[in-house]
């Protein structure tokens, strides 16, 4: 019968280049798969990048 | 943007690691699979987090575990209630106090007792019964005070007080005279449980029959149901009156 444990997660701001590592206690076991799951910066919500400035007149008809 | 899962397959061991990468990610939840069937004992996981210069900045362990020879999983997530911490619901006992002794839990989940009204054997109750002058050829019910000790008796009735839970309770003290008995003279004292489902019984001293003080040494072992009421009894069959005299500690042990 599989058990399966839970625990909250830290509340810590990762930044690129950061570790997270999970060990098991004990000898003899092993971890078959690892999974991360989360969110990328949403780009709408991103700085917008600066418009270049427009030289010259607009015309009206 | 839709959340998106990175996937690390094991290598083998017992730690897996993941780097963050360059465009980030908001780490909601981390999942790793365990298989224990080649586990010497009871495994835990464990989680660390260092940042991008190596430095731990958090860990977090398990609180259950995963028994050796099974598979399982670990999960850690935000806003995640750990196991055994009760989550939002009750909450455990935080506090017991014992006044009669050490308390030890050997099965939590077996059957369970309310000390209140079944208090622990071995727990014992001293008392004191009132003194007083009993006439010739007359007889008094004597009353019942709590000296010190557990809480088994109900005094509310001095004169008939109750034994407030069932089992078996042994009761052991004396009564005494302060003058000699005359010739033919004769004294006794009774300790007697009287109602409840249990047949009543006793036990009675009698005192010599001339000339010497009186010693009546009063003992009881009996069954009782919940709520029984017990007295205590002085009769003199003297031509004088006695002044009676209770011990100073009768006591009251509930053995069963």
């Amino acid at each position: 019968m599989a058990v399966d444990v839970a625990a909250g997660f830290p509340q810590v701001e990762l930044q690129p280049g950061s570790v997270i590592t999970v060990t098991l206690s004990g000898v003899g076991a092993q971890i078959t798969a690892l999974n991360i799951h989360g969110y990328q910066d949403d780009p709408v919500n991103a700085t917008p990048t600066p418009i270049s400035p427009v030289s010259g007149a607009y015309t009206t008809a | 943007m839709p959340p998106i899962t990175s996937k690390v397959p094991g290598n083998g061991t017992g730690t897996l690691s993941w780097t963050v990468p360059g465009d980030g990610l908001d780490v909601a939840t981390v999942y790793a699979s365990v298989d224990a069937t080649g586990a010497g004992g009871a495994v835990t996981a464990e989680l660390t987090i260092t940042d991008q210069s190596g430095v731990v900045i958090a860990r977090k362990v398990q609180g259950a575990t995963i028994a050796a020879g099974g598979t399982g999983s670990a999960t850690w997530g935000l806003r995640l209630d750990d196991d055994g911490t009760g989550g939002g619901g009750g909450g455990g006992i935080t506090l017991i106090t014992s006044t009669d002794g050490s308390i030890t839990v050997t099965n939590p989940a077996g059957p369970t007792a309310d000390l209140s009204t079944n208090p622990p054997p071995t727990a014992v109750e001293y008392m004191t019964c009132g003194s007083g002058l009993v006439g010739a050829g007359a007889s008094a019910a004597v009353a019942w005070f709590h000296s010190a000790g557990a809480a088994l008796v109900d005094y509310t009735n001095v004169n008939a007080p109750e034994v407030i839970a069932a089992g078996t309770y042994a009761w052991s003290g004396s009564m005494t005279t302060l003058e000699n008995l005359t010739a033919g003279g004769e004294v006794r004292g009774v300790l007697a449980v009287l109602t409840g489902p249990t047949p009543a019984s006793y036990s009675m001293a009698t005192g010599p029959t001339i000339g010497a003080f009186a010693f009546l040494p009063l003992t009881m072992t009996v069954h009782v149901a919940a709520n029984t009421t017990f007295t205590g009894s002085a009769f003199n069959d003297d031509t004088i009156g006695h002044f009676f005299q209770d011990a100073q500690t009768f006591a009251l042990q509930k053995i069963h």
